[in-house]
């Protein structure tokens, strides 16, 4: 059994596109796969990763998204995520 | 900003004729010309550009619901709309679930952010306990302007 950790990272947005649906949409569906539990952060607002619903809520707020992951793929997961947003962001 | 700020009550459907998502987009731009927020020759062109959208990727999110969103020259303040389907419109959304509950933005062409705004206050919505299940319950108009009438209420509060 290998032990529960805590991993994150800080993602930029760009602030003149923002944060927009799709790459939230992509983000929920792959943060489904990870069995840590991943909350997302901006502006001081703190969500559920994998619930499209709070993460939404996200889209107007300024600034960077903070991503944690505690759990046993805790690493894993903030790897692909972060590689996830990274391509994502920007797009529609 | 407040969910009747944006969602023009004159633009709500109780209950969409189409079924296709591009008839019932088409359905829900037409309301928003009756509602008089935008001439009619524009429509077509509206409804193309909410599909060029669902093509970079479905805007259905999952437990029956959509937001799909464009933004065009022709719209001169953020508007939107909203559309209920009992049956369902099959919208390619992750879950595969057919989406009951769409809701509609638009903005014109140039500004940035505003529909980012009506997204975050729309899923503040979505989130409320029963908001989903309620909404798609309803094909009432007026229960509708109800349920958001209440749940602004509550986020002003």
């Amino acid at each position: 059994m290998r032990n529960t950790v805590r991993s994150s990272t800080e993602i930029p947005v760009d602030k003149d596109d923002g944060l927009h649906l799709r790459p939230m949409q992509v983000l929920v569906e792959k943060a489904a796969g990870f069995e840590s539990k991943l909350t997302l952060a901006r502006g001081g607002k703190l969500v559920d990763a994998k619930s499209i619903f709070e993460v939404m809520t996200l889209a107007a707020e300024k600034g960077p998204l903070v991503l944690q992951a505690d759990g046993s793929d805790a690493d894993e997961a903030v790897r692909a995520l972060s590689g996830l947003l990274d391509k994502e962001l920007g797009g529609g | 900003m407040r969910l009747g700020d944006f969602i023009l009550e004159d633009a709500i459907i109780g209950e969409v004729r189409a079924s296709t998502k591009k008839e019932v987009l088409a359905e829900m731009v037409a309301s928003i010309v009756e509602s008089g927020c935008l001439e009619p020759d524009s429509a077509e062109s509206v409804v193309e550009a909410l599909m060029r959208r669902e093509e970079i990727g479905s805007t259905g999110i999952g437990h029956g619901v959509a937001i799909p969103h464009a933004k065009h020259t022709a719209v001169r303040r953020l508007i939107g709309g909203y559309a209920h389907s009992s049956d369902g419109v099959d919208y390619g959304s992750p879950d595969g679930q057919p989406v009951k509950a769409l809701f509609l933005i638009l903005w014109p062409d140039g500004v940035i952010g505003p529909h980012l705004e009506a997204i975050a206050r729309v899923s503040q919505a979505l989130k409320k306990p029963n908001f989903v299940d309620c909404l798609q319950s309803t094909i009432n108009k007026k229960e509708i302007v109800e349920l958001f009438a209440e749940a602004d209420k509550e986020a002003q509060g």
